[in-house]
């Protein structure tokens, strides 16, 4: 089984039920299954067949669903691309992953010179906006690929501590094992309606449209735009009678605070959540609210894993402070928590949280092969209970910005590079939908340190939006601790210092 | 209230509660969210700043990035929204 037969299957069983619901409209399963075997035979023209990688650098749109099926049923892989993100980290990755064709819209209007830039430079599939007539000459599938379920079906780029983007590969099993386990979890049926909120190019996307798919429901696209007004998210739920919602938790706090979510009459059936802490404050007035009617639940992976843990939010004890459980395995996957003497941690310990299993990655591109090797998250974990976690810390550096998850070395190889910096160091003020990205700088010898419009705009050119730096502090050296390492706890204190005297 | 009047209010916001006072660089025609300088949370304020210094509610269905590009197209929003009949 291949991830290309969830939309086959449903389209055999239920043509006339709606997949999609677009910015331009709703497509059928009938309409989607014809649109992605028209451009299945496009991309095999263009010479793309099993194991190729192809880049979708589309806007968020049913289009952009269909050239994902195609991709899968010429036995290769796709590799969505941020169309939010500048040119230049997009060829990046582009080039990286040696894709053979890039899919981009109809109306794309990147200039034809620079992406014929280089000799290695692949070429361009345009796709319009509309899907093709449900009638009309029928569609000559191109022969059926096999796929082993160890090949990958796509690859999802994340922030590396380098500076450079890494791509996190999903084989057809990993990513069937955890549909799998979210379509059954959920109980998903025909009649579900699921959000699709977060972009293709993040890992939360993936539940929204393949366990809609493997279910024959319909996934409803929310518009980019909509990320800035909470209340339309919640117009949204409304209007589109969802069933089911995913996102990051700061989004739920957002439509909580700024949208009325709690004053839905007929809310999701389903919330789920993932990416970071949900604040038990919110948390409970969402339990409180929506807990007798609708189900909570609290997912956890890194896009290595899909997700790898969960916690059913069936009862907050009002004594608790602290964030509700990330749970226990599930998808099959083994998790145990390593303490720092490298054995396994026991109740009441903490320790990394390593994952082995059916829903774990096949490897980074261009690096070794997973194999059967634990994953280790990099994320510290109490066993609350045995087989139970709850979420401490992050090990490494890695930070969570506006939901998005990144490396201060990425950003700050991209600061390095502006010819007025000799040093810097980020680090993040605040917690959940509050935090900020700090920047602080070191001027290179006789220069002054840019303003802080100069540097977002500098980031802007380089960076995915979420990782733009929010606030500049130049100082005349960083801080280092006794290993000659930048300090950045100290770096972290001298904010809280800063918030404590009443800046901002 | 005039064009002038209402980007220099929109920029004080902008310098004072989102820049940190360091307004070098900042014009009418600064892309305001492709630099990231206006993100989900900073609209919550930028809207409640609006609604307390104009009297002017922003429609929720003007919550769009096209409106918010720059400090010239809120400026031409507020003053849309300022002639609009609503609750003010």
């Amino acid at each position: 089984m291949s991830v290309a037969s969830l939309v086959m299957g449903a389209a055999r069983r239920t043509p006339e039920a709606i997949a999609v619901v677009g910015p331009e409209g709703a497509i059928t399963y009938g309409q989607l299954d014809r649109w992605a075997a028209a451009l299945a035979v496009e991309l095999a023209e263009l010479g793309v067949g099993p194991g190729d990688r192809v880049a979708l650098w589309q806007a968020k749109s049913a289009a952009a669903v269909a050239a994902m099926q195609a991709v899968l049923r010429c036995g290769a892989c796709y590799v969505p691309i941020d169309p939010a993100s500048p040119r230049s980290r997009a060829r990046r990755i582009i080039a990286d992953c040696s894709a053979r064709v890039v899919v981009v819209d109809h109306d794309d209007d990147e200039p034809a010179g620079e992406s014929r830039g280089g000799s290695g430079d692949p070429p361009r599939l345009r796709v319009g906006s509309e899907a093709p007539a449900s009638s009309g000459a029928p569609i000559e599938p191109p022969a059926l690929v096999t796929v082993d379920p160890e090949q990958l079906a796509y690859i999802l780029y994340t922030s590396g501590s380098t500076g450079a983007p890494k791509g996190v590969c999903i084989s057809h099993r990993a990513a069937l094992a955890f549909v799998r386990w979210a379509h059954d979890t959920l109980g998903a049926r025909p009649d579900d309606r699921f959000a699709s909120h977060a972009p293709f190019h993040f890992d939360l996307s993936v539940l929204d449209l393949y366990a809609a798919f493997m279910a024959g429901a319909r996934v409803c696209l929310v518009p980019e735009g909509l990320a800035y007004a909470p209340a339309r998210l919640v117009e949204f739920i409304r209007e589109h009678e969802i069933s089911v919602w995913y996102s990051v938790p700061s989004v739920l706090m957002l439509m909580m605070e700024h949208g009325e979510l709690l004053g839905l009459q007929r809310p999701p059936r389903a919330l789920l959540f993932a990416g970071e802490v949900f604040p038990i404050k919110h948390l409970r007035a969402l339990w409180e609210r929506f807990g007798a009617t609708c189900r909570l639940l609290n997912l956890y992976g890194p896009t290595e894993t899909n997700v790898c843990t969960a916690h059913e939010v069936t009862h907050i004890e009002p004594e608790r402070t602290t964030p509700v459980p990330i749970g226990e395995g599930c998808g099959g996957d083994e998790v145990w928590a390593v303490t720092a003497e490298g054995r396994r941690a026991e109740v009441g310990e903490t320790g990394e949280l390593w994952v082995r299993g059916p829903t774990v990655m096949s490897g980074y591109w261009g690096g070794p092969p997973q194999g059967e090797r634990p994953y280790a998250t990099g994320d510290v974990v109490r066993v609350a209970s045995a087989g139970v976690f709850e979420y401490v810390a992050r090990r490494d550096h890695m930070l969570k910005v506006r939901g998005v998850r990144m490396e201060p070395g990425e950003i700050e190889a991209a600061l390095l590079e502006h010819p007025a910096l000799h040093q810097a160091a980020v680090v993040v003020s605040g917690e959940g939908p509050s935090a900020r990205l700090v920047a602080f700088v070191v001027a290179a010898e006789g220069a002054a340190a840019p303003s802080v419009l100069a540097l977002k705009r500098h980031c802007a050119q380089r960076l995915p939006r979420a990782m733009i730096i929010d606030q500049l502090r130049p100082l005349a050296q960083l801080p280092v601790n006794a290993n000659g390492k930048v300090d950045r706890r100290a770096l972290v204190e001298r904010l809280g210092e800063e918030r404590s005297h009443g800046r901002h | 209230m005039d064009d002038t009047e209402i980007e220099g209010a929109l920029r004080g916001f902008i310098v004072e509660t989102i820049l940190e006072g360091d307004d070098a660089g900042l014009d009418a025609s600064t892309p305001l969210l492709e630099w990231g300088v206006i993100d989900s949370l900073a609209m919550v304020s930028l809207l409640d700043f609006i609604h307390r210094r104009f009297a002017v509610r922003i429609p929720d269905a003007e919550v769009l990035p096209r409106n918010f590009q720059t400090i010239s197209a809120i400026g031409r929003l507020v003053k849309r929204a300022a002639q609009e009949p609503g609750d003010g």
